[in-house]
């Protein structure tokens, strides 16, 4: 199987002449140069919050910025503008890939920078305005704010049999995404972002072994 | 479908071990495991509409359909519960589903490759352009019910999951619509029956549902992808196979240029006989597509036909004799008379026409027995104009050697025993000039006189070790030509190398050949290790 590579390498290269904004995902096939959800925890993080409303989202679009079966209304210049949005990226993005996919800094940098827009294939003409690092400070700052104020946060909620979230606590808003408009720093429910890890990390495994398999 | 492609490769390697070809072993083992027809007698005669694989071929297909099938449903990863799918039955549907899809474009790339004359494969391994072409079918086979598994799968689970009918008008999903619809339509249009009897609609329809095909997966993807994960790379993996094979076989004819082909019936057989000379082409063996662009409207067609030999037409009509029936190791003919050649052909052939072969050019020559098609509209025409012959315009694709690289393996054999019926000798004729070394025995039968009148000028050419066993109207006794040639080689003492057979003709003799062959060695404990080449070409 691993000679596929070898095989398809002359392809990918011409593929890579001519579509030079693929980079972040790779190209080539899934699982042979391209990756689908990399790092899938941050992936996940975005899953649960993408269908809610910024303060930027415009309150009577029909456009879709999202896919077929998971309509998005707030386009990706809101996305990377939007501080709380980043904010609440960041926590999560640093609270559950630490404890599942460990992915490096350099990765989540890149998916800092090409994925926040657009949810699917990574686009860098969607610069976030804060960096990773500054959304992450942040987003603690907030965290110690809402500590200091002694702000109780909302018990998660019910937990789907089978299903064994990690366990997290903040004193922020804890979120379990749906359409909810999202005005401060929150942070992602377990429970929900564990249910996103699992289809995205399924998927992914599958249209690996789609590849391989064939 | 890499190891689909690296097998034909990796078993190809065998011939190269030392001495694999002399070896009593696997001279048994291919009699048992490789040769036969998987069962019954019959491997080139269709057998209930269908053809059934020799046992080396059905060894290859199930491999193949044990890895479509057990890759088909493991392995996967689920993990429940999770967002999207809400229930493990719905999550496979979907997953094994996709599975499919991109398993048949797996196939698809494959059978692409194998349906090739000018697959790379040809050259890499000794399996015939034959064999991949039985492949082919059955990798089509797959690649048509993981179609259908992956179209069945995603609408069952649409479904179930309450959005088929916002699904199905979406454009992705018509266009896999189309794509599945001339997947499945293939497969009556290239049914045995169908093929033999319509072969030219065959053609053309095989090529349009492909596209059709192609151009549906195509958008099947674009529209719900575009270029985003990969998948289109299959689609155009295939097409580019598709597309430099034409673009190769299109540099070859325009390599070859364009010739004249004088068509020929060939006289006291009935009309079922033609014979083609191409003046000015030199080509020694293999299989030659010439496309006839002045014959009929359909002017892209391309026909193979074997090339049996070349050299200067006027010099083999002169030796015209009027020996029929047994021509036994004749001492090889004068050679380079060309003056008087056309005169003598006149004569010799009741057609008063002296002004056709001018000078020594040398040509190349084909026969072909008139069956429908090409074969008709070529002695149509010829019959129909002045002295039976006609001159037409040629243009070839080759030579391809199709056999694989048996060439090999014939030079590990000290003798070679053809076997030749009818029109079959046009293949076997390079073979017997192969060598002047081996102990070479021709048994051709025709049923014609006509034919071997024909060509006893180019039998008389062969080098001198060559027997020559002709018979008119009558079949030779198999049995007792291939029980001399495989055992009772030891009664004399002597311990010869190996044997190569050749076996050239009707779908029936080499059947009977092959059957012969395997169940001789099978019987024959000290039989004498053999190497079998089945030279007749089926699609």
């Amino acid at each position: 199987m691993v000679q596929l590579r070898v095989w398809i390498f002359p392809i990918l290269t011409i593929f890579q002449l001519c579509t030079p904004g693929a980079r972040a995902d790779g190209t080539g096939l899934i699982g042979y140069g391209k990756t689908l959800y990399s790092p899938t925890c941050a992936f996940a993080c975005r899953s649960v919050i993408r269908k809610q409303t910024l303060a930027c989202t415009p309150s009577s679009s029909i456009e879709n910025h999202g896919t077929a079966h998971n309509p998005v209304s707030t386009p990706p210049k809101c996305f990377v503008q939007d501080t709380t949005f980043l904010k609440t990226m960041a926590l999560c993005i640093d609270t559950y890939c630490s404890l599942s996919d460990q992915p490096s800094t350099t990765l989540i940098e890149d998916y800092w920078a090409s994925h926040l827009g657009t949810g699917t294939l990574g686009q860098y003409q969607y610069a976030p305005v804060l960096s990773y690092k500054d959304a992450l400070a942040a987003a603690r700052q907030d965290e110690n704010n809402a500590r200091t104020s002694n702000a109780t946060n909302s018990t998660p909620a019910s937990i789907p049999e089978g299903l064994v979230p990690y366990n997290v606590s903040s004193p922020l808003v804890v979120t379990t995404g749906d359409s909810d408009s999202l005005n401060t720093t929150c942070l992602v429910n377990p429970v929900q972002w564990q249910l996103q890890y699992n289809y995205l990390s399924d998927f992914e495994i599958n249209e690996k072994g789609h590849s391989t398999m064939t | 479908m890499v190891l689909a492609i690296f097998l034909p490769i990796l078993i190809s390697l065998v011939r190269f071990i030392p001495g694999a070809t002399a070896s009593h072993g696997w001279s048994h083992f291919r009699s048992i495991f490789i040769y036969p027809a998987t069962f019954g007698r019959h491997h080139r005669t269709p057998v209930a509409g269908g053809l059934v694989p020799t046992r080396g071929q059905s060894l290859y297909i199930l491999l193949i359909s044990f890895l479509n099938l057990i890759l088909l449903v493991a392995p996967y990863t689920i993990t429940q519960p999770q967002a999207s799918f809400t229930t493990k039955s719905k999550q496979l549907l979907s997953v094994i589903g996709n599975r499919a899809g991109t398993m048949a474009m797996g196939n698809v790339v494959v059978l692409f490759l194998f349906s090739s004359r000018n697959s790379v494969l040809l050259y890499l391994t000794n399996w015939s352009y034959s064999t991949y072409l039985l492949l082919h079918r059955w990798l089509g086979y797959w690649a048509v019910l993981h179609t259908v598994v992956h179209s069945a799968m995603l609408w069952s689970y649409y479904v179930k999951a309450g959005t088929y009918s916002a699904e199905v008008l979406r454009l992705y999903w018509i266009w896999g619509i189309v794509g599945t619809v001339a997947m499945c339509a293939l497969i009556p249009f290239s049914l045995l029956k169908f093929r033999q009897q319509f072969y030219e609609f065959f053609i053309v329809s095989h090529i349009a549902l492909s596209l059709l095909f192609l151009v549906g997966y195509y958008y099947h993807i674009w529209y719900v992808y575009t270029y985003n994960w990969g998948y289109e790379i299959w689609m155009f993996v295939a097409a580019g196979i598709w597309a430099l094979e034409r673009l190769i076989r299109i540099g070859r004819m325009i390599f070859q240029g364009s010739s004249t082909a004088v068509v020929t019936v060939i006289p006291d057989a009935d009309s079922e006989y033609i014979k083609l000379d191409i003046e000015g082409k030199d080509l020694k063996a293999g299989v030659a597509y010439l496309c006839f662009p002045t014959l009929s409207w359909r002017f892209w067609e391309t026909h193979p036909f074997s090339i049996s030999g070349s050299g200067s037409g006027p010099q083999q009509e002169l030796l015209r004799t009027s020996q029929s029936n047994s021509v036994s190791d004749l001492s090889p003919g004068p050679e380079r008379i060309h003056e008087k050649g056309a005169s003598v052909y006149a004569t010799a052939s009741t057609v008063a026409n002296g002004t056709r072969f001018q000078g020594p050019n040398s040509s190349t020559w084909f026969f072909a027995r008139t069956r429908s098609g090409i074969t008709k509209a070529l002695k149509d025409k010829a019959s129909g104009s002045d002295g039976k012959r006609v001159q037409l315009r040629v243009l070839i694709d080759g030579p391809y050697n199709h056999s694989g690289r048996v060439h090999s393996q014939i030079a590990q054999c000290s003798s070679i025993l053809c076997i030749a019926g009818g029109v079959g000798i046009t293949a076997c004729l390079p073979f017997l000039r192969e060598s002047e070394t081996k102990d070479i025995k021709l048994f051709w039968s025709s049923r014609k006189s006509g034919l071997i009148t024909d060509l006893t000028p180019a039998l008389n050419a062969l080098p001198s070790n060559v027997e020559v066993n002709t018979l008119v109207g009558q079949r030779f006794d198999l049995d007792s030509i291939i029980h001399e040639g495989l055992v009772d080689h030891d009664q004399d003492g002597t311990s010869k190398g190996p044997l190569a057979i050749v076996v050239s003709g009707p779908p029936e003799l080499a059947d009977e050949v092959r059957l012969n062959v395997t169940q001789t060695v099978r019987n024959f404990k000290r039989s004498r290790p053999y190497v079998l080449v089945d030279e007749a070409f089926s699609w």
